[in-house]
């Protein structure tokens, strides 16, 4: 149409709308006699627009969703009944769903009756989808446990997606609900505990345990349907998104566990959880957490306490109430860790009940009470219909292990922890027989080298407790030796006899060395970290050297760091960290030096390489999943090229590190560690420079906080939330209180400074790709980017004291630039390096403006000072860390092995003031108005565990 | 591998609104997730007067989808302006892939004076309603616009209001015209 027409249309399509519906017609046509084209024009519209009705009131979506909903009835009408698909014979139609129709169907190659599930066309449309969904079934069709429904083949025939499974013929639990005697109960919950348990080992997590999908079958058995499928239909929730459970229906939702329902990210325990839900409900007739309401049914989860079964009803044994209180504890740490402690205690009580004659139903065997039961009353061949409509799907959320099928299959082995000391035990290294295992641990103030049995409980110091640290020890391939780094006078890698005599330096300056296959040489790395967790200042290089001679080499002038050897000496892997993103990821080079083959890189860290002991694998940790696990590569290990996808290991705990195999590959050591940091202040006394009374919490719980600052006006502390595998800004109260998360997203955000008046942070940041610096407003949590393209380590912002200028660091070069300008206006100042190849990070800018304090120094760094008037920099300690200044502009305050303590830049005094009686004290302040002193409080839990084949 | 959660969705959201068309990939799982769900709901047999509180629940969605805090959009308004359009893209794109019958066809075609209101079952078609969009854009732009904002994005009237930086009362009486036309444009054959 003429868009002008259009126009008086429009007008006067508007102008009947408003007349009574009975004078429109009549308004129109007076309205433009002489123009019939219009008049009509507006007249079929009145006519549409009386017609419309509810036309385009449900929205899009709805309409999609319906039209999705009646293609899935319209598939089952047109069923498949009676044709071929590859060898099955489909028989007829058992049940349909949204996630397909299954069918009763003969396969004709081995003449037995199976289910076999179809997959709905909106499966076969999404690719993604559908790849997840079959690599899932083959997961656990791999599995083979009697309690699991078995699945036979996963399979496709023109364009047709289905499954083919055990056809289970029995009963849900949820239909025997109240007819079951606790035995009976107990003894099918044993088994799906059982069955969880071993899908646990292959770290296959149900999500959806309910009575309705255990089956109970004549003969007793209790088969565990529907793996996974929570996880197949529903998306990933965000974490703590308020509204997670929107399309779940009211049934499941009584058995969630109180992490699934808060909508955090879940693991094995929470079927735990959830079976625990079940046995209360069967055994006491009704659920523990019920609510008239979804929201009150997701609160009772969160936080009522459930009648005791022995209160709902007196018959049931005390033990009963012991064990669900330890299967619905809602700390997840505090319950049953594993399914088969679970089915343990399960079975106690049986037996328990089987010898005592107090309870009622004492007698006949338990499993022979179902059957009786199940047999006497059912009719079968109806029954399986029952059966099928919940066997609609199998799936695992760990995809690529099964599949291939190569290297050995960590989700089985045996799980053992070996040391668990308070503090820090880690870098275990595993004698080449396997049977003992060194390790470096603090118990004694410093690290020291210690040897342990494994299964055995007491460990041997191998070095002298010293005041210098032993770490990295590596068992030489015949196991004779073990060399390791030591902090001891020169620092570097040493040798030593496997028993701790001998000791003698190999190469100086060097860290995490690793043997040739021969043992005659050592490949280590300058720089040391335990931790991908920052990055280093110079490049970490590569050398060899010669364990006879000390000849050494270099290999590699790139980022390398924690070199390790392969089983036949072809290739040396390392991991090192791009400059600009602060991303770790995985390479290979040859001990003869040549092309860096890069094998990781995508936005996750990879770190830690290590061979399996054939050289078929490199295993590493990463934090690719959201926690740091161990992953694998097939490699080869001449060319240290791999072509594949990386495959998860397994995923013990949240950071897990430090691997080391024995020489069959059959046993693995690691290291799970936990580390917490919260800050802690005590009053200050500014006069006489003291703390008055006990420290107390401003933050506590499982989070690592670091580098708190309180803003000028000492009302709120911003800091940097490390989450593994993002660091976030978070504000809180003066008091604690008021916990805000400023950004909450992948990104690793950090160092965080208040503007002076307190309304603007200034960051770091690599949400453009690199790490720039930012200002992120406190109230909006706006971001504007300051610096663009900077090249390689720009961090550190610090605010002038009148707000107009940024100080940060870039490539080691102190940087100032003008708040107020844009990146294309800036004329960009830079501070004159210190002398002598020191280099100066600056922590703290003076009130008075003329001052900057920070750690200066080359390899040891000490407190030093900047002064803007003369340009010069100044020695002000022999030692320290993270300085601040006072509020008088002459004071700073700084911490050292978890003391802080003040100087004086006139009078050169330096007092301790503060020592941590607990854990390690990082980076001290004092408040502007100079009566609170704060500081964070760091603990790191780290044990070895052991994972064994045999 | 795993769908991307709300952080992420928000920035595929931006990248898209950049002019990135593969974000539009990464977006349309979670879309689809909300799909299903709906129709789960509609396959156990929810009355259908609760779902038709559609705004209600589109906003549930994107309140779960989007991560609001790290939205760095100029404002709302032109975030709900982009996540419209992306609804209408996946949506158009899903019935288009959908495998047809040909009974459907005719269900979705309407004859004007068939019924006196348009029930359940007289939904429009995705397809041909999003024909019929773009030529109602060809001549009123607005209307389209409000269209794409209601209809596809789920927003209320007020809300599309602050999004156009109209008035609801215009709105609405642009809604009305806009529902004529398309009506119109439905029915023809």
């Amino acid at each position: 149409m003429d868009p002008e027409l259009w126009k008086q249309v429009d007008a006067l399509l508007e102008q009947a709308l408003e007349q009574p519906p009975e004078a429109r017609a009549a308004f129109v046509a007076a309205a433009c006699p002489e123009n019939p084209v219009l008049r009509e024009e507006v007249l079929s519209l009145l006519h549409a627009q009386s017609r419309a009705g509810e036309f385009m009131e449900r929205s899009a979506i709805n309409i999609a969703a319906q039209v999705l909903a009646q293609d899935s009835n319209l598939t089952s009408i047109s069923s498949l009944v009676g044709q071929e698909i590859e060898s099955y014979q489909i028989e007829k139609l058992l049940g349909a769903g949204g996630m397909g129709e299954v069918y009763l169907a003969r396969d004709l190659k081995l003449d037995r009756m199976v289910a076999l599930k179809v997959l709905p066309w909106h499966f076969v449309a999404d690719g993604d989808r559908l790849g997840r969904f079959q690599r899932e079934a083959r997961a656990l069709s791999s599995m083979n446990h009697p309690n699991l429904v078995t699945i036979y083949e996963v399979g496709e025939s023109d364009g047709l997606h289905f499954i083919a499974m055990e056809l289970v013929e029995g009963r849900t639990l949820s239909s025997l609900r109240e007819r079951l005697s606790l035995k009976d109960l107990l003894a099918i919950v044993a088994q799906v505990a059982e069955a969880l348990g071993a899908a646990h080992q292959s770290r296959i997590i149900h999500r959806d345990i309910k009575p309705d999908n255990v089956m109970v079958r004549p003969d007793g058995y209790a088969k565990v349907l529907d793996f996974g499928l929570v996880k197949l239909t529903e998306f990933e929730p965000a974490p703590g998104a308020a509204n997670t459970q929107l399309g779940v229906a009211m049934g499941t939702l009584a058995y969630m566990s109180p992490e699934q329902a808060s909508g955090e990210p879940v693991d094995h325990r929470t079927d735990i959880w959830s079976l625990g839900v079940v046995l209360y409900e069967l055994a006491t007739g009704r659920k523990p957490f019920n609510g008239e309401t979804r929201q009150a049914t997701i609160n009772a989860i969160l936080s009522a306490q459930p009648t005791p079964a022995t209160t709902v009803n007196s018959n049931l044994p005390p033990d009963l109430d012991r064990i669900l209180s330890k299967a619905l504890d809602k700390d997840r740490d505090l319950r049953y860790q594993t399914a088969s402690d679970f089915r343990t205690d399960l079975r106690r009580l049986l037996r328990q009940l089987d010898s005592s004659p107090t309870v009622s139903d004492a007698g006949s065997s338990t499993l022979g009470v179902v059957q009786q039961f199940l047999q006497r009353r059912w009719h079968w061949p109806i029954a399986i219909t029952a059966v099928v409509i919940a066997s609609v799907s199998v799936a695992a959320w760990w995809f690529f292990l099964r599949a291939k099928g190569a290297g050995p299959d960590w989700g089985r082995a045996a799980h053992l922890q070996l040391t668990n000391q308070h503090g820090t035990e880690f870098f275990p290294t595993l004698t080449p027989d396997g049977r003992s295992f060194v390790y470096s641990s603090k118990e004694n103030g410093n690290y020291d080298l210690f040897e342990q049995k494994v299964g055995g409980k007491n460990a041997k110091p191998l070095t002298p407790n010293t005041p210098s640290d032993e770490l990295e020890p590596a068992f030489s391939p015949n196991g004779e030796w073990i060399a390791f780094r030591s902090t001891r006078e020169p620092a570097g890698v040493y040798v030593m006899e496997s028993g701790g005599e001998n000791v003698r330096l190999i190469i100086a300056g060097c860290h995490h060395p690793s043997w040739s296959p021969d043992g005659k040489e050592i490949v280590c790395s300058t720089a040391g970290r335990d931790a991908p967790t920052t990055r280093n200042t110079f490049p970490s290089t590569l050398w060899i050297a010669n364990v006879e001679t000390g000849n050494k080499r270099l290999l590699c002038e790139n980022d390398a760091m924690q070199p390790t050897w392969s089983p036949h000496g072809d290739r040396i892997a390392f991991w090192f960290m791009h400059p600009s993103s602060g991303r770790s990821d995985i390479a290979t080079i040859s001990p003869n030096g040549g092309p860096i083959e890069v094998i990781t890189e995508d936005d996750s860290t990879e770190w830690n390489p290590v061979w399996s002991p054939d050289g078929k694998f490199l295993y590493f940790a990463s934090d690719r999943s959201g926690n740091m696990s161990f992953w694998r590569l097939a490699i080869d290990e001449q060319t240290g090229k791999t072509n594949r996808e990386p495959e998860a290991v397994f995923t013990p705990s949240t950071f897990n590190r430090h691997l080391s195999f024995s020489r069959d590959g059959r046993r693995m050591i690691y290291v799970q560690t936990e580390q917490q940091a919260n800050i802690q202040a005590i009053k200050f006394d500014q006069k006489t420079e003291k703390t008055v009374g006990q420290p107390f919490w401003i933050t506590r719980g499982d989070r690592r906080i670091v580098r708190p600052e309180l803003s000028r006006d000492g009302t709120r502390f911003v800091m940097r939330l490390e989450r593994r595998t993002q660091d976030d800004i978070v504000v809180v109260n003066r008091d604690g209180s008021n916990w805000r998360d400023l950004t909450n997203d992948k990104f690793f955000d950090r160092y965080p400074r208040w503007s002076p008046d307190g309304k603007t942070i200034a960051l770091t940041s690599d949400r453009s790709g690199r790490y720039e610096i930012w200002l992120l407003d406190a109230d909006s949590a706006k971001f504007r980017q300051l610096t663009f393209n900077t090249q390689g380590d720009t961090t550190f912002p610090l605010w002038s004291p009148d707000g107009s200028q940024i100080l940060y660091r870039s490539d080691l070069v102190n940087t100032l630039l003008d708040v107020n300008k844009s990146w294309q206006e800036q004329s960009l100042r830079k501070l004159p390096p210190p002398p002598n190849e020191q280099r100066f990070f600056a922590w703290d800018w003076s009130p008075d403006g003329k001052r900057l304090i920070g750690n200066l120094g080359a390899a040891i760094s000490f407190v030093g000072s900047y002064s803007f008037e003369t340009n010069q920099y100044e020695k002000l300690t022999e030692f320290g860390q993270s300085p601040m200044w006072l509020a008088d502009s002459t004071r700073f305050i700084f911490y050292f092995n978890d003391t802080a303590y003040i100087g004086d830049i006139k009078t050169k005094r330096l007092r301790e003031v503060f020592k941590s009686e607990e854990n390690e004290l990082r980076g001290a302040s004092i408040s502007s108005d100079g009566e609170l002193l704060y500081f964070t409080i760091y603990s790191s839990e780290s044990d070895v565990w052991l994972l064994d084949l045999e | 591998m795993d769908e991307p959660g709300a952080h992420e969705l928000t920035q595929l959201l931006e990248a898209w609104s950049d002019g990135e068309e593969e974000a539009l990939e990464r977006l349309a799982p979670l879309v689809h997730a909300e799909l299903y769900r709906l129709a789960k709901r509609y396959m156990n047999r929810e009355r259908p007067d609760h779902l038709l509180q559609t705004s209600a629940l589109i906003n549930e969605a994107y309140i779960r989808l989007i991560d609001w805090k790290n939205v760095r959009w100029q404002n709302r308004a032109h975030f709900f302006g982009v996540a419209a359009q992306m609804m209408r893209r996946i949506l158009v794109d899903f019935a288009r892939r959908r495998p047809r019958v040909d009974h459907d066809r005719e269900a979705v075609k309407m004859s004007l004076d068939e019924a006196m209101t348009i029930s359940a079952e007289r939904d429009p078609d995705l397809l041909f309603l999003d024909e019929a969009l773009e030529g109602l854009a060809k001549i009123d732009e607005r209307k389209s616009r409000i269209v794409e904002l209601r209809f596809f994005g789920g927003l209320s009237v007020d809300e599309t209001a602050e999004v156009m930086r109209l008035s609801s009362i215009t709105i609405t009486r642009e809604w009305n015209k806009a529902k004529a036309w398309l009506y119109r444009e439905l029915s023809k054959n």
